[in-house]
Protein backbone atom coordinates (compact mmCIF):
# COMPACT_ATOMS: atom_id res chain seq x y z
CA UNK A 1 0.00 0.00 0.00
CA UNK A 2 1.66 3.52 -0.74
CA UNK A 3 1.90 6.04 1.40
CA UNK A 4 1.97 9.91 -0.18
CA UNK A 5 2.35 12.74 2.15
CA UNK A 6 1.62 16.69 0.42
CA UNK A 7 2.44 19.82 1.11
CA UNK A 8 2.31 19.05 5.11
CA UNK A 9 3.04 21.76 7.44
CA UNK A 10 3.45 21.87 11.19
CA UNK A 11 4.51 23.73 14.02
CA UNK A 12 4.88 24.07 17.53
CA UNK A 13 4.44 27.28 19.32
CA UNK A 14 4.66 29.49 16.15
CA UNK A 15 8.12 27.56 15.51
CA UNK A 16 8.00 25.45 12.20
CA UNK A 17 8.93 21.88 11.72
CA UNK A 18 7.51 20.88 8.40
CA UNK A 19 6.52 23.26 5.83
CA UNK A 20 5.40 22.45 2.59
CA UNK A 21 6.97 18.88 3.58
CA UNK A 22 5.90 15.96 0.38
CA UNK A 23 6.66 12.43 0.61
CA UNK A 24 5.58 9.29 -1.80
CA UNK A 25 6.54 5.80 -0.79
CA UNK A 26 5.38 2.97 -3.12
CA UNK A 27 3.89 -0.34 -2.10
CA UNK A 28 6.46 -2.54 -0.48
CA UNK A 29 9.24 0.65 -0.27
CA UNK A 30 11.45 0.27 2.95
CA UNK A 31 12.54 4.06 3.67
CA UNK A 32 15.29 5.01 6.45
CA UNK A 33 14.56 8.63 8.08
CA UNK A 34 17.23 9.95 9.65
CA UNK A 35 18.46 13.60 10.79
CA UNK A 36 19.63 15.61 13.93
CA UNK A 37 17.66 15.63 16.98
CA UNK A 38 14.34 17.97 16.58
CA UNK A 39 14.34 17.45 12.55
CA UNK A 40 10.82 15.65 13.00
CA UNK A 41 11.32 12.15 12.41
CA UNK A 42 9.28 11.13 15.69
CA UNK A 43 6.88 13.63 14.63
CA UNK A 44 6.72 13.12 10.92
CA UNK A 45 5.62 9.14 12.01
CA UNK A 46 3.06 10.69 14.54
CA UNK A 47 1.18 12.77 11.93
CA UNK A 48 1.05 9.82 9.33
CA UNK A 49 0.00 7.53 12.43
CA UNK A 50 -3.05 9.93 13.35
CA UNK A 51 -1.39 10.53 16.91
CA UNK A 52 -1.09 13.97 16.08
CA UNK A 53 -2.64 16.86 14.15
CA UNK A 54 -1.49 18.14 11.13
CA UNK A 55 -1.84 22.03 10.19
CA UNK A 56 -2.31 21.80 6.52
CA UNK A 57 -1.29 19.36 3.82
CA UNK A 58 -2.33 15.82 3.07
CA UNK A 59 -1.43 12.35 4.08
CA UNK A 60 -2.88 9.68 2.41
CA UNK A 61 -2.62 6.06 2.66
CA UNK A 62 -3.87 4.30 -0.79
CA UNK A 63 -6.66 6.49 -1.41
CA UNK A 64 -7.51 7.43 1.98
CA UNK A 65 -7.07 10.76 4.13
CA UNK A 66 -5.18 9.58 6.98
CA UNK A 67 -6.37 13.16 8.92
CA UNK A 68 -9.99 12.33 8.09
CA UNK A 69 -12.51 11.72 10.76
CA UNK A 70 -13.01 8.53 9.28
CA UNK A 71 -10.57 6.03 11.42
CA UNK A 72 -10.58 2.98 8.44
CA UNK A 73 -7.41 4.09 6.72
CA UNK A 74 -5.51 4.10 10.22
CA UNK A 75 -6.22 0.04 10.25
CA UNK A 76 -3.52 -0.51 7.43
CA UNK A 77 -0.75 0.94 9.64
CA UNK A 78 0.98 0.62 13.04
CA UNK A 79 3.53 2.94 14.91
CA UNK A 80 5.83 1.39 16.90
CA UNK A 81 7.02 4.84 18.81
CA UNK A 82 10.23 5.04 20.88
CA UNK A 83 7.79 5.21 24.08
CA UNK A 84 6.26 2.70 25.42
CA UNK A 85 2.54 3.38 23.98
CA UNK A 86 0.86 0.02 26.27
CA UNK A 87 -0.49 0.14 29.35
CA UNK A 88 1.63 -0.71 32.06
CA UNK A 89 -1.13 -1.92 34.73
CA UNK A 90 -1.80 -5.02 32.20
CA UNK A 91 0.08 -7.90 31.51
CA UNK A 92 1.78 -8.33 28.17
CA UNK A 93 -0.81 -10.56 27.01
CA UNK A 94 -3.77 -8.32 28.20
CA UNK A 95 -1.90 -5.57 26.09
CA UNK A 96 -1.61 -7.47 23.34
CA UNK A 97 -5.37 -8.82 23.42
CA UNK A 98 -6.38 -5.28 23.64
CA UNK A 99 -4.47 -3.82 20.93
CA UNK A 100 -5.40 -7.11 18.69
CA UNK A 101 -9.31 -6.13 19.31
CA UNK A 102 -8.85 -2.80 18.43
CA UNK A 103 -7.60 -3.70 14.81
CA UNK A 104 -10.68 -6.48 14.85
CA UNK A 105 -8.01 -9.56 15.15
CA UNK A 106 -8.37 -12.45 16.73
CA UNK A 107 -6.30 -12.98 19.85
CA UNK A 108 -6.25 -16.55 19.64
CA UNK A 109 -2.21 -16.60 18.45
CA UNK A 110 -0.97 -14.35 20.76
CA UNK A 111 0.65 -16.83 23.31
CA UNK A 112 2.86 -18.36 19.86
CA UNK A 113 4.07 -14.98 18.88
CA UNK A 114 5.13 -13.54 22.81
CA UNK A 115 6.63 -17.28 22.57
CA UNK A 116 8.36 -16.27 19.02
CA UNK A 117 9.58 -13.26 20.98
CA UNK A 118 11.03 -14.64 23.66
CA UNK A 119 8.33 -13.54 26.18
CA UNK A 120 6.43 -15.97 26.44
CA UNK A 121 7.42 -16.71 30.26
CA UNK A 122 6.53 -13.32 31.44
CA UNK A 123 3.59 -12.72 29.07
CA UNK A 124 1.32 -12.80 32.37
CA UNK A 125 3.63 -10.14 33.95
CA UNK A 126 2.83 -6.68 34.37
CA UNK A 127 4.12 -4.60 31.74
CA UNK A 128 5.39 -1.82 34.22
CA UNK A 129 8.16 -4.48 35.60
CA UNK A 130 9.27 -5.28 31.95
CA UNK A 131 12.59 -4.24 31.02
CA UNK A 132 13.34 -1.94 27.86
CA UNK A 133 14.34 -4.54 26.09
CA UNK A 134 11.08 -6.59 26.99
CA UNK A 135 9.65 -3.45 25.79
CA UNK A 136 10.54 -3.55 22.73
CA UNK A 137 10.02 -7.05 22.21
CA UNK A 138 6.39 -6.69 22.95
CA UNK A 139 5.79 -4.28 20.61
CA UNK A 140 7.68 -6.10 17.92
CA UNK A 141 5.10 -8.64 18.79
CA UNK A 142 1.99 -6.06 17.93
CA UNK A 143 3.49 -5.50 14.65
CA UNK A 144 3.37 -9.19 13.95
CA UNK A 145 0.20 -9.84 15.53
CA UNK A 146 -1.77 -7.11 13.79
CA UNK A 147 -0.24 -7.67 10.55
CA UNK A 148 -0.09 -4.10 8.77
CA UNK A 149 0.51 -3.08 5.17
CA UNK A 150 2.49 -0.06 6.61
CA UNK A 151 4.76 0.03 9.43
CA UNK A 152 6.06 3.21 11.12
CA UNK A 153 8.97 1.88 13.26
CA UNK A 154 10.84 4.72 15.32
CA UNK A 155 14.01 3.75 16.32
CA UNK A 156 12.62 -0.36 16.90
CA UNK A 157 16.49 -1.80 17.65
CA UNK A 158 16.48 0.84 20.99
CA UNK A 159 17.16 -1.47 23.92
CA UNK A 160 17.43 -4.54 22.36
CA UNK A 161 20.33 -7.30 22.92
CA UNK A 162 22.41 -8.72 20.62
CA UNK A 163 19.83 -11.61 20.22
CA UNK A 164 16.89 -9.35 20.55
CA UNK A 165 18.35 -7.19 17.07
CA UNK A 166 18.28 -10.31 15.05
CA UNK A 167 15.38 -11.24 15.99
CA UNK A 168 14.06 -7.88 14.54
CA UNK A 169 16.47 -7.93 11.59
CA UNK A 170 14.61 -11.16 10.80
CA UNK A 171 11.50 -9.99 11.47
CA UNK A 172 11.92 -7.39 8.74
CA UNK A 173 13.33 -9.55 6.49
CA UNK A 174 9.75 -11.89 6.90
CA UNK A 175 8.09 -8.24 6.45
CA UNK A 176 9.98 -7.16 3.05
CA UNK A 177 9.47 -10.50 1.67
CA UNK A 178 5.75 -9.48 2.10
CA UNK A 179 5.93 -6.49 0.24
CA UNK A 180 5.34 -4.69 3.53
CA UNK A 181 5.73 -0.83 3.53
CA UNK A 182 8.04 0.31 6.02
CA UNK A 183 9.31 3.73 7.39
CA UNK A 184 12.68 3.54 10.06
CA UNK A 185 13.54 5.75 12.14
CA UNK A 186 17.21 5.78 13.05
CA UNK A 187 20.01 7.28 14.06
CA UNK A 188 22.75 4.52 13.08
CA UNK A 189 23.16 5.26 9.16
CA UNK A 190 25.09 2.25 8.80
CA UNK A 191 22.23 0.23 9.81
CA UNK A 192 19.65 2.44 7.37
CA UNK A 193 22.10 2.15 4.38
CA UNK A 194 22.70 -1.97 4.81
CA UNK A 195 18.48 -2.73 5.83
CA UNK A 196 16.53 -0.02 3.62
CA UNK A 197 15.96 1.02 0.22
CA UNK A 198 16.69 4.41 0.14
CA UNK A 199 17.20 7.15 3.14
CA UNK A 200 15.66 10.16 3.70
CA UNK A 201 17.36 12.92 5.48
CA UNK A 202 15.28 15.16 7.53
CA UNK A 203 16.70 19.18 8.19
CA UNK A 204 15.51 21.35 10.75
CA UNK A 205 13.83 24.03 9.43
CA UNK B 1 -15.24 -1.81 20.79
CA UNK B 2 -17.39 -0.28 23.93
CA UNK B 3 -17.15 -2.85 25.85
CA UNK B 4 -13.48 -3.42 24.91
CA UNK B 5 -12.56 -0.69 26.43
CA UNK B 6 -14.84 -0.69 29.75
CA UNK B 7 -13.53 -4.21 30.70
CA UNK B 8 -9.60 -2.53 30.21
CA UNK B 9 -10.49 0.07 32.63
CA UNK B 10 -12.54 -1.94 34.84
CA UNK B 11 -9.24 -4.58 34.85
CA UNK B 12 -7.09 -1.99 35.73
CA UNK B 13 -9.03 -0.52 38.52
CA UNK B 14 -9.86 -4.17 39.68
CA UNK B 15 -5.95 -4.85 39.96
CA UNK B 16 -4.91 -1.65 41.57
CA UNK B 17 -8.61 -0.62 43.66
CA UNK B 18 -6.99 3.05 43.22
CA UNK B 19 -9.44 5.12 42.01
CA UNK B 20 -12.24 3.94 44.31
CA UNK B 21 -10.25 3.73 47.32
CA UNK B 22 -9.05 7.16 47.04
CA UNK B 23 -12.40 8.44 46.13
CA UNK B 24 -14.24 6.88 48.86
CA UNK B 25 -10.80 8.06 51.67
CA UNK B 26 -11.52 11.79 50.07
CA UNK B 27 -15.33 11.33 50.54
CA UNK B 28 -14.94 10.24 53.66
CA UNK B 29 -12.55 12.72 55.63
CA UNK B 30 -14.79 15.37 53.88
CA UNK B 31 -17.83 14.05 55.56
CA UNK B 32 -15.92 13.79 58.96
CA UNK B 33 -14.68 17.51 58.57
CA UNK B 34 -18.60 18.91 57.62
CA UNK B 35 -19.71 16.63 60.58
CA UNK B 36 -16.85 18.08 63.00
CA UNK B 37 -17.43 21.41 61.80
CA UNK B 38 -20.76 21.89 61.56
CA UNK B 39 -21.99 21.76 65.72
CA UNK B 40 -25.33 22.69 64.63
CA UNK B 41 -29.75 22.64 65.24
CA UNK B 42 -30.40 18.80 63.48
CA UNK B 43 -33.09 21.10 61.52
CA UNK B 44 -30.25 23.79 60.03
CA UNK B 45 -27.92 20.59 59.02
CA UNK B 46 -30.33 19.21 57.06
CA UNK B 47 -30.47 22.55 55.27
CA UNK B 48 -27.25 22.40 54.03
CA UNK B 49 -26.93 18.84 53.82
CA UNK B 50 -28.17 18.40 50.37
CA UNK B 51 -25.43 21.03 49.08
CA UNK B 52 -22.35 19.57 51.02
CA UNK B 53 -24.04 16.37 49.40
CA UNK B 54 -22.62 17.51 45.65
CA UNK B 55 -19.57 19.07 47.42
CA UNK B 56 -18.06 15.45 48.34
CA UNK B 57 -19.31 14.38 45.53
CA UNK B 58 -18.16 17.15 42.84
CA UNK B 59 -14.47 17.03 45.11
CA UNK B 60 -14.31 12.89 44.99
CA UNK B 61 -15.48 13.00 41.38
CA UNK B 62 -12.54 15.31 39.99
CA UNK B 63 -9.95 12.65 42.13
CA UNK B 64 -11.36 9.89 40.15
CA UNK B 65 -11.14 10.96 36.63
CA UNK B 66 -8.05 12.60 37.16
CA UNK B 67 -6.76 9.01 37.54
CA UNK B 68 -9.09 7.42 35.37
CA UNK B 69 -7.63 9.61 32.80
CA UNK B 70 -3.76 9.46 34.19
CA UNK B 71 -4.00 5.65 32.74
CA UNK B 72 -3.61 6.79 29.16
CA UNK B 73 -1.05 9.07 29.38
CA UNK B 74 0.99 6.74 31.52
CA UNK B 75 3.67 5.34 29.56
CA UNK B 76 1.98 7.24 26.65
CA UNK B 77 -0.44 4.06 26.45
CA UNK B 78 -3.31 6.59 24.67
CA UNK B 79 -1.05 5.79 21.55
CA UNK B 80 -2.50 2.17 21.45
CA UNK B 81 -6.00 3.74 20.60
CA UNK B 82 -4.91 7.27 18.96
CA UNK B 83 -2.99 5.30 16.60
CA UNK B 84 -6.04 2.68 15.70
CA UNK B 85 -8.54 2.42 13.85
CA UNK B 86 -11.00 3.22 16.34
CA UNK B 87 -14.13 6.05 16.16
CA UNK B 88 -12.49 8.41 19.75
CA UNK B 89 -15.63 9.16 20.34
CA UNK B 90 -16.12 6.09 21.63
CA UNK B 91 -13.61 6.03 24.04
CA UNK B 92 -15.45 9.35 25.21
CA UNK B 93 -18.31 7.12 25.58
CA UNK B 94 -16.43 4.39 27.23
CA UNK B 95 -14.53 6.66 30.21
CA UNK B 96 -17.60 8.73 31.12
CA UNK B 97 -19.31 4.49 31.97
CA UNK B 98 -16.41 3.85 33.51
CA UNK B 99 -16.14 7.36 35.55
CA UNK B 100 -20.03 6.53 36.34
CA UNK B 101 -19.64 3.47 37.74
CA UNK B 102 -16.54 4.00 39.86
CA UNK B 103 -18.23 7.48 41.08
CA UNK B 104 -21.44 5.70 42.05
CA UNK B 105 -19.38 3.00 43.78
CA UNK B 106 -17.70 5.40 46.16
CA UNK B 107 -20.80 7.38 46.58
CA UNK B 108 -22.47 3.69 47.55
CA UNK B 109 -19.66 3.25 50.41
CA UNK B 110 -19.50 7.10 51.60
CA UNK B 111 -23.57 8.18 51.66
CA UNK B 112 -24.25 5.53 54.54
CA UNK B 113 -21.39 7.31 56.68
CA UNK B 114 -22.71 10.78 55.61
CA UNK B 115 -25.89 10.28 56.38
CA UNK B 116 -25.06 8.49 60.02
CA UNK B 117 -22.33 11.41 60.93
CA UNK B 118 -24.56 14.23 59.66
CA UNK B 119 -27.36 12.79 61.64
CA UNK B 120 -29.86 13.07 58.83
CA UNK B 121 -33.12 11.10 58.84
CA UNK B 122 -33.35 8.80 55.56
CA UNK B 123 -37.27 8.90 55.21
CA UNK B 124 -37.59 9.41 51.13
CA UNK B 125 -37.95 7.59 48.12
CA UNK B 126 -34.63 5.80 47.68
CA UNK B 127 -35.43 4.87 44.01
CA UNK B 128 -35.84 8.63 43.42
CA UNK B 129 -32.50 9.46 45.50
CA UNK B 130 -30.99 6.66 43.43
CA UNK B 131 -31.99 8.34 39.87
CA UNK B 132 -30.83 12.07 41.49
CA UNK B 133 -27.44 10.70 41.98
CA UNK B 134 -27.41 8.78 38.71
CA UNK B 135 -28.26 11.41 36.61
CA UNK B 136 -26.18 14.03 38.95
CA UNK B 137 -23.25 11.99 38.73
CA UNK B 138 -23.69 11.34 35.16
CA UNK B 139 -23.87 14.82 34.29
CA UNK B 140 -20.36 15.39 36.43
CA UNK B 141 -18.50 12.65 35.04
CA UNK B 142 -19.67 13.80 31.18
CA UNK B 143 -18.43 16.96 31.71
CA UNK B 144 -15.55 16.62 33.42
CA UNK B 145 -14.16 13.45 30.65
CA UNK B 146 -14.35 16.35 28.19
CA UNK B 147 -12.42 18.58 30.31
CA UNK B 148 -10.10 15.55 31.35
CA UNK B 149 -9.92 14.90 27.33
CA UNK B 150 -9.58 18.47 26.80
CA UNK B 151 -6.34 18.65 29.34
CA UNK B 152 -4.66 14.97 28.79
CA UNK B 153 -1.53 16.68 26.94
CA UNK B 154 -1.35 19.85 29.49
CA UNK B 155 1.42 19.92 31.63
CA UNK B 156 -0.77 21.37 34.38
CA UNK B 157 -3.57 18.95 34.14
CA UNK B 158 -4.12 18.33 37.72
CA UNK B 159 -4.89 21.92 38.10
CA UNK B 160 -6.67 22.49 35.28
CA UNK B 161 -9.51 19.94 35.85
CA UNK B 162 -10.63 21.48 39.15
CA UNK B 163 -10.38 24.66 37.29
CA UNK B 164 -12.25 23.85 34.75
CA UNK B 165 -14.58 21.37 36.20
CA UNK B 166 -15.94 23.14 38.89
CA UNK B 167 -17.56 26.50 37.05
CA UNK B 168 -18.97 23.97 33.92
CA UNK B 169 -20.62 21.74 36.57
CA UNK B 170 -21.92 24.20 38.73
CA UNK B 171 -25.34 24.22 37.05
CA UNK B 172 -25.76 20.36 37.74
CA UNK B 173 -24.39 21.07 41.27
CA UNK B 174 -27.12 23.47 42.22
CA UNK B 175 -29.64 21.54 40.37
CA UNK B 176 -28.41 18.46 41.71
CA UNK B 177 -28.83 20.30 45.20
CA UNK B 178 -32.39 21.45 44.47
CA UNK B 179 -33.41 18.30 43.41
CA UNK B 180 -32.19 16.52 46.61
CA UNK B 181 -33.10 19.18 48.93
CA UNK B 182 -36.81 18.73 47.95
CA UNK B 183 -36.64 15.30 48.03
CA UNK B 184 -35.02 15.71 51.56
CA UNK B 185 -38.24 18.20 52.54
CA UNK B 186 -41.08 15.53 50.82
CA UNK B 187 -41.82 17.81 48.09
CA UNK B 188 -43.67 16.06 45.66
CA UNK B 189 -41.55 15.35 41.99
CA UNK B 190 -43.95 17.94 40.04
CA UNK B 191 -42.26 20.60 42.27
CA UNK B 192 -38.67 19.97 41.58
CA UNK B 193 -39.18 17.86 38.07
CA UNK B 194 -37.71 21.48 36.38
CA UNK B 195 -34.28 20.91 37.62
CA UNK B 196 -34.34 16.92 37.47
CA UNK B 197 -34.65 17.64 33.83
CA UNK B 198 -31.75 20.16 33.65
CA UNK B 199 -29.49 17.33 34.87
CA UNK B 200 -30.82 14.94 32.48
CA UNK B 201 -30.43 17.47 29.50
CA UNK B 202 -26.81 17.90 30.75
CA UNK B 203 -25.87 14.52 30.68
CA UNK B 204 -27.57 13.67 27.42
CA UNK B 205 -26.01 17.37 25.80
CA UNK B 206 -22.78 16.89 27.39
CA UNK B 207 -22.16 13.12 26.47
CA UNK B 208 -23.60 13.63 22.94
CA UNK B 209 -21.45 16.73 22.54
CA UNK B 210 -18.23 14.78 24.13
CA UNK B 211 -18.90 12.03 21.35
CA UNK B 212 -18.87 14.16 18.70
CA UNK B 213 -15.36 16.31 19.55
CA UNK B 214 -13.29 13.84 21.66
CA UNK B 215 -11.79 13.02 18.19
CA UNK B 216 -9.93 15.93 17.57
CA UNK B 217 -9.46 16.95 21.39
CA UNK B 218 -6.91 14.21 22.06
CA UNK B 219 -4.99 14.38 18.72
CA UNK B 220 -1.21 15.64 20.27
Amino acid sequence: MNLQVTNLSKSFYYSPVFQSFSLKIESGEKIGLSGPNGSGKTTLLKMISGIMSIDSGEIRIGENDVNSDDPDPRKNLYYLGHSVGLYPSLTGHENLAFISGLYGKTSRNISDILIKVKLGSVQDKLVKFYSQGMLQRLKLATAIILDPDILLLDEPLAGLDVDGIKLFESVIVEWNELRKTMIIVSHDSDWLRTNTDRIIELKQC
Amino acid sequence: MLIHFILKDLKIEWRSKEIITSMFIFGLSITLIFALAFQVAPMLIRTFAPGLLWVVILFTSVLGLNRLFSLEREEHAMWSWTSAPVDRGIVYISKVISALFFVLMSEILFIVPFFIFLNLPANFSFFQFSLILFLGTGAIVSVGCLISGITLQAGLRDVLIPILLFPSASPVAIAATKCTESLFDQKPMTEWNFWFLILGSFFVIFGLFGYMVFNRIVEE
